[in-house]
């Protein structure tokens, strides 16, 4: 095995020749040319930003314009003229359980952290006062009823209990008999009651 | 007029100005280029590369120590470089010592003329985080103090890492050696 000073000249003496190259000549012409070249050719990133700018600025105005300019939905009407008694009753629940477009909301990133720390913000106000929720199942039967009318009244209750009169005894009441003042004693009056059953 | 005749002035100044920093350096640049991807076309590719980041930025005009910031503007554009063009280097040395031990034998070669090309093809075969130091090292120009500078890292870690490239070459040496002697 060689000796560690003998392998430290090997590496020592081959180590400078491991970067010893020489360009080609020519090479600052070369780097001279093609910096200039692209010093003085037109900047593309400036053509570029140049157009994207007021693409971007167009794009925001009409996002703008759209949402200040959106057209009211027919939710609110909708709800206002749907009378449960004047119309089948399917119709208002359609009309209430299906929700304008205008109402549905994207959930965005902010709208998601926030939401984790606040409550979740109010339903905006809608022209009809109060606001239509769908029908509860007691109300649609409610207006079932209605609409298809009483046909018959509701047996009474009173009629299927079963109760017994009260039967009071009649009171028996005898004449008095007065009796002789030196004969036997007054005989007391037997009055006789029939307690209820 | 005279506005204008110094706006049309400074331009050309600016560009003498450059090519007085591009004659001083180029050949500097390159080597620095050259020690990481030991490729002549290559580094010049990268040569011009760095210049003309530096031409376009105008960083250039604001350069204190010019070898340090350009040898670290040239080493970054070469891991770029290496990174977009990965090179295979175990293969190239494992094909280096097969035909050498084919013909020759490893002790033969590394005493003949082509003993660097071997410790070369090592030196290509090291990790990166030896291969950058041990690399830079073998500029002549270049000390530790300035090579840390290059690599963004601390003196003591450079010099640490130049005594751990120089122990596996050696050891991968000694090796080839006594697989030599065995025979």
């Amino acid at each position: 095995m060689r000796n560690d000073h003998e392998l430290d000249e090997l590496i020592n003496a081959a180590l400078p020749g491991y970067s010893a190259a020489e360009p080609r000549p020519g090479l600052e012409q070369r780097v001279m040319a093609a910096s200039v070249a692209v010093g003085r050719s037109p900047n593309r990133s400036f053509w570029g930003w140049a157009l994207a700018i007021p693409v971007v600025a167009c794009l925001l105005l009409f996002l703008l314009f759209a949402t200040r300019h959106r057209p009211s939905s027919g939710f609110a009407t909708a709800g206002l003229h749907a009378s449960p008694a004047t119309s089948a009753p399917d119709q208002p629940k359609l009309a209430l359980q299906t929700p304008s477009p205008a109402i549905i909301k994207k959930p965005t990133l902010r709208g998601l952290t926030a939401g984790a720390r606040k409550p979740p913000p109010a339903l905006p106000k809608q022209d009809v006062f109060p606001t239509p929720t769908p029908l509860t199942p007691e109300e649609t039967s409610l207006i079932a009823l209605g609409s298809a009318g009483v046909q018959t009244a509701p047996p009474s209750t009173a009629a299927t209990t079963d109760i017994d009169p009260i039967r009071i005894a009649e009171l028996r009441i005898e004449p008095l008999s007065v009796p002789l003042l030196d004969s036997a004693p007054s005989p007391t009056v037997p009055i006789s009651k029939d307690s209820p059953q | 007029m005279g506005v204008r005749s110094y706006a049309d002035l400074q331009p050309k100044q600016e560009e003498a100005d450059f090519e007085s920093l591009v004659h001083r350096q180029s050949r500097f640049v390159f080597q620095v280029a050259y020690a990481m991807l030991r490729n002549s076309h290559n580094a010049e590719d990268v040569v011009q590369e760095t210049f003309l980041s530096l031409y376009r930025s105008g960083a250039w005009r604001h350069i204190k120590d010019e070898r340090a910031f350009l040898a670290r503007a040239a080493w970054r554009q070469a891991v770029d470089f290496l990174r977009s063009h990965p090179r295979r280097w175990g293969e190239d040395v494992e094909a280096a010592f097969t035909l050498a031990s084919s013909e020759a034998g490893p002790e033969e070669i590394l005493l003949t003329a082509d003993s660097h090309a071997a410790v070369h093809r090592l030196i290509d075969a090291l990790p990166e985080e030896l291969r950058h130091p041990l690399a830079l090292s073998s500029l002549q120009e270049l000390n530790s103090r300035e090579i840390a500078a290059i690599l963004g890292i601390p003196e003591g870690t450079v010099r640490t890492r130049l005594m751990r490239a120089r122990e596996v070459l050696k050891r991968k040496l000694s090796i080839q050696m006594e697989l030599h002697h065995a025979k």
